[in-house]
């Protein structure tokens, strides 16, 4: 009979634990809009669209690290990946618009409606600005004996129309994307394989079963440096300060040009001066020496941008990607 | 150079920074959900303030003693605290069971010593060989891999076959769900938004094994009263003689999962998974395999530990991640300004001895503090029953909670508990279901893959050496056993009834 009592309890208290974790959960969301003139008064969230380790989080821990010593609370970093970033943005939209909780939001924000993984478009989120950008690279493994400039590799692509294995970091994936619009800009076919993720498609490169890739430039330093791989070409407006003795796609004569950015977003419906505090605090961290320190041994650069200029900007990247998703047949009706 | 670089590491703040690694790795592997990688990108940012090498050595110590210490749940209360130590969970139980907790114990934390300090000697004196072999998988050679992990669903299937490959299905048919990894196309998401990253294999194993294994527990002692006796513990240290008949698999099995290690991709699961079975397969004490033996255990704690050699491997010589944990190691080392790569070799040499001196001192430290507590965390089988199925579905919950921050996360982990549970009764194997859950997808993606850079043509997993000799063990595997039970059968007929 004792026994039975015990298992009771026991039961009773995992239903018990169960329910203040969900109401916990949901109760957070409710409160801290109390006063907005001494925001921020508690600790701030992060959210990250991708898993813990990439650069996606290298890069949204160094800023809410420099926001938070700026605005003198910790922002934690709270991983949400999935989809592409769908479900960490779409997480940030649908959080208390309190100031408490921003997000990263990489390019692939403009991408997201039309690849129909989620309702979601820059509109529905509180753009606060632009944190960085990077250019994309096209890599070939070092000492391919049929190709060692970009010349003589979309020459090669138009001698062999489809048969040049181009990986990516995934299908729908920014450089999956740049590989098509490279496709279209200098009229070859490729074959695009698609790996999961970056570091993935440059071993099949390392290794030999794919002829190139597109990827950004903090991939490759090591095994550009150790003459794994060679960089063919950048796409920037300019020559990318790490690969400096790479031409870019332009000077090649090829009218392309491909960069990664992000910045950070909050949900919509900020309180005004909140929104000020943000925009100021995230604008400092940007331009802070020790943001743009990080970013040159990572092969990016800081490049701030908000306001007009910013909407500008993603509306013309916005049409950029849906253009180059319809050509991929990834259009979402 | 060499000794300077043991000179360095063996000063003792570096070892109180190992020591802390080591503790934390412990706590955050013997957690169910608490996973190295999210210990390292936690710690990362903390050991800025100190000196490159002290942190460095904290991060090593954390993922070492992490792994090492994932087979601690794994033994005492059957619940994996890694997805590296599912295999534990096979044997290291069985032992718990028969009251040897403490044996198992030892013997997880001697071999996965072993396992590291091997894997790290590899990498001190072939780490560029290893490494080029590791580029060599391409995807057709990964679904051959994946295909001849699969194959084992029928060493764990326990009674039935049939029932552990209906398992192994159903794992398989759970990986589907999510945005399929070659097109981005979204299946069976019912639109709903947090499964589009897929069933997070993680908290499936959390509650089938954590969660599931509680609710069975509470269910068979309800129905059979047994008066409360104290679990025996029994020493800790294995036999000499145990330890000289495990040494020629050990270090086979120790040789190999360093290469596994080494391949992006492939981790401490798929390791032990293989080499388990394999082992089983030349064993002596086969019968034993699955209910308990001493040397499956040393087997897959050696695989799991011989992985973290092969991934740094990889890590250092390539700059690419050889597990999840080094893609945030990379991280780690560009913070203190060091770039992996072929180059670290040449520009950061006595740092990349320090590295090496580290990962051999890390697993000493472990030695000494797993084999210190080793009596003490087999003690907490003598809490009443209650208070143990309480603390286990609390770090469920937590545990799954832990993964993404995420209470979708929690949810499946409680359907999987109540799914377990069911299945349990029904006499399911559950070990079958992760390994189709976690193979799954690493076969799907990788055939399409293949298959796109072949445009279509299946000649590329037989040209290929690797997969071909992969293809050529998993077919032996499945027909293997089918041929000695028809021989067994010509011998003595009633072999047949015991396998019902």
């Amino acid at each position: 009979m004792k026994k039975r009592v015990v298992q009771v309890l026991v039961a009773a208290i995992g239903v018990a634990m169960l329910s203040t974790a969900c109401v916990s959960n949901s109760g957070s969301k409710g409160s801290a809009d109390s006063g907005t003139t001494d925001f921020p008064n508690q600790q701030m969230n992060m959210i990250v669209q991708s898993s813990a380790g990439g650069l996606s989080d290298q890069i949204s821990r160094e800023i809410a690290d420099l926001m938070g010593k700026d605005l003198g609370q910790t922002m934690v970093c709270q991983y949400k990946p999935g989809g592409s970033g769908a479900v960490g943005m779409s997480y940030v939209q649908a959080s208390n618009p309190d100031g408490y909780t921003i997000g990263h939001t990489p390019v692939e924000m403009v991408m997201l409606k039309n690849l129909g993984y989620a309702d979601l478009t820059s509109d529905d989120l509180d753009c606060l600005g632009r944190a960085y950008t990077t250019v994309g690279a096209l890599v070939i493994k070092a000492g391919d004996d049929r190709f060692s400039t970009i010349e003589e590799f979309i020459q090669y692509a138009k001698d062999h129309p489809g048969e040049v294995k181009i990986g990516n970091a995934g299908t729908g994936s920014i450089w999956h994307l740049g590989a098509i619009g490279l496709e279209n800009a200098a009229g070859v076919t490729f074959n695009h394989v698609p790996f999961d993720g970056s570091s993935k498609s440059i071993a099949a490169l390392m290794g030999g079963h794919v002829d190139a890739c597109v990827a950004a430039p903090i991939e490759l330093i090591s095994g550009v440096d150790g003459k794994e791989l060679t960089v063919l070409a950048t796409m920037g407006d300019e020559r990318a300060e790490v690969f400096s003795d790479v031409p870019t796609l332009k000077e090649s004569g090829i009218d392309y040009t491909l960069i990664h950015w992000g910045g950070f977003a909050a949900p919509k419906g900020l309180d005004e001066a909140v929104r000020d505090k943000l925009v100021d605090s995230l604008e400092k961290a940007v331009n802070s020496d020790d943001f743009a320190s990080f970013l040159a041994e990572r092969g990016m650069e800081p490049a701030f941008l908000t306001g007009d200029e910013y909407e500008t900007f993603i509306s013309g990247q916005t049409d950029l990607y849906k253009n180059l998703i319809d050509e991929a047949g990834l259009l979402s009706k | 150079m060499i000794i300077q670089a043991i000179t360095a590491v063996l000063s003792p703040d570096v070892l109180l920074f190992m020591t802390i690694g080591v503790v934390v790795g412990a706590l955050i592997g013997a957690l169910p959900g608490l996973s190295v990688v999210m210990a390292i990108s936690i710690l990362t940012p903390i050991t800025f303030s100190l000196e490159p090498a002290q942190g460095l050595a904290m991060l090593i110590g954390v993922y070492n003693s992490g792994v090492w210490a994932g087979g601690i749940s794994a033994i005492l209360v059957n619940t994996p605290g890694t997805p590296a130590s599912i295999m534990t969970t096979l044997d290291g139980y069985a032992m718990t069971k028969r009251g040897q907790a403490g044996l198992a114990l030892g013997i997880n934390t001697i071999y996965s010593v072993i396992g590291g300090i091997i894997s790290s000697i590899i990498l001190m004196i072939a780490a560029f060989p290893i490494a080029k072999f590791a580029l060599k998988f391409g995807p057709a050679e990964y679904f051959a891999l994946a295909l001849f992990g699969l194959s084992m669903i029928i060493g764990i299937s326990e009674k039935s076959i049939i029932k552990g490959i209906m398992m192994g299905c159903f794992g398989f048919l759970l990986a589907t769900v999510g945005l399929d990894s070659m097109y981005a196309y979204p299946r069976f998401t019912m639109g709903n938004m947090d499964l589009l990253q897929g069933i997070p294999y993680v908290a499936v194993m959390i509650g089938l094994f954590g969660f599931g294994e509680v609710l069975t527990q509470i269910f068979d002692s309800s129905s059979v009263l047994e008066k409360k006796e104290k679990t025996k513990i029994g020493r800790i240290l294995p036999t000499w003689k145990q330890f000289r008949t495990f040494a020629p698999i050990t270090f086979i099995c120790a040789l190999f999962s360093t290469v596994i290690g080494a391949i992006p991709g492939a981790g401490g699961d798929i390791a032990s998974i293989i080499c388990w079975d394999q082992a089983k397969k030349v064993s002596k004490d086969k019968e034993n395999y699955g209910k308990g033996s001493e040397e499956g255990l040393a087997v897959t704690c050696v695989s799991n530990n011989g992985i973290i050699g092969g991934a740094m491997t990889t890590m250092m010589t390539l700059g690419i991640p050889g597990d999840a944990v080094t893609a945030v190691l990379i991280g780690s080392l560009m913070m203190y300004g060091l770039q992996p790569g072929p180059m670290m070799f040449v520009d950061d040499r006595p740092f990349v001895y320090k590295i090496m001196i580290m990962m051999i001192i890390a697993n000493i430290v472990i030695l000494v503090f797993g084999l210190a507590t080793a009596k003490a965390s087999a003690m907490l089988l003598n809490f009443k029953k209650e208070y143990i199925w309480i603390a286990i579905m609390i770090l469920s919950l937590v545990g799954s909670y832990a993964i993404n921050n995420s209470v979708f996360d929690v949810i499946i982990m409680l359907i999987c508990g109540v799914v377990g549970f069911f299945l349990k009764r029904c006499d399911f194997p559950l070990p079958p279901l992760i390994l189709g859950l976690i193979l799954g997808s690493m076969a799907e993606s990788n055939l399409r893959r293949a298959l796109a850079l072949s445009s279509g043509s299946f000649g590329v997993f037989f040209t290929s050496p690797i997969s071909l000799v992969l293809i050529v063990f998993t077919c032996a595997a499945l027909i293997g056993p089918f041929i000695m039970r028809i021989v067994k059968k010509g011998k003595k007929s009633e072999v047949a009834h015991e396998g019902e």
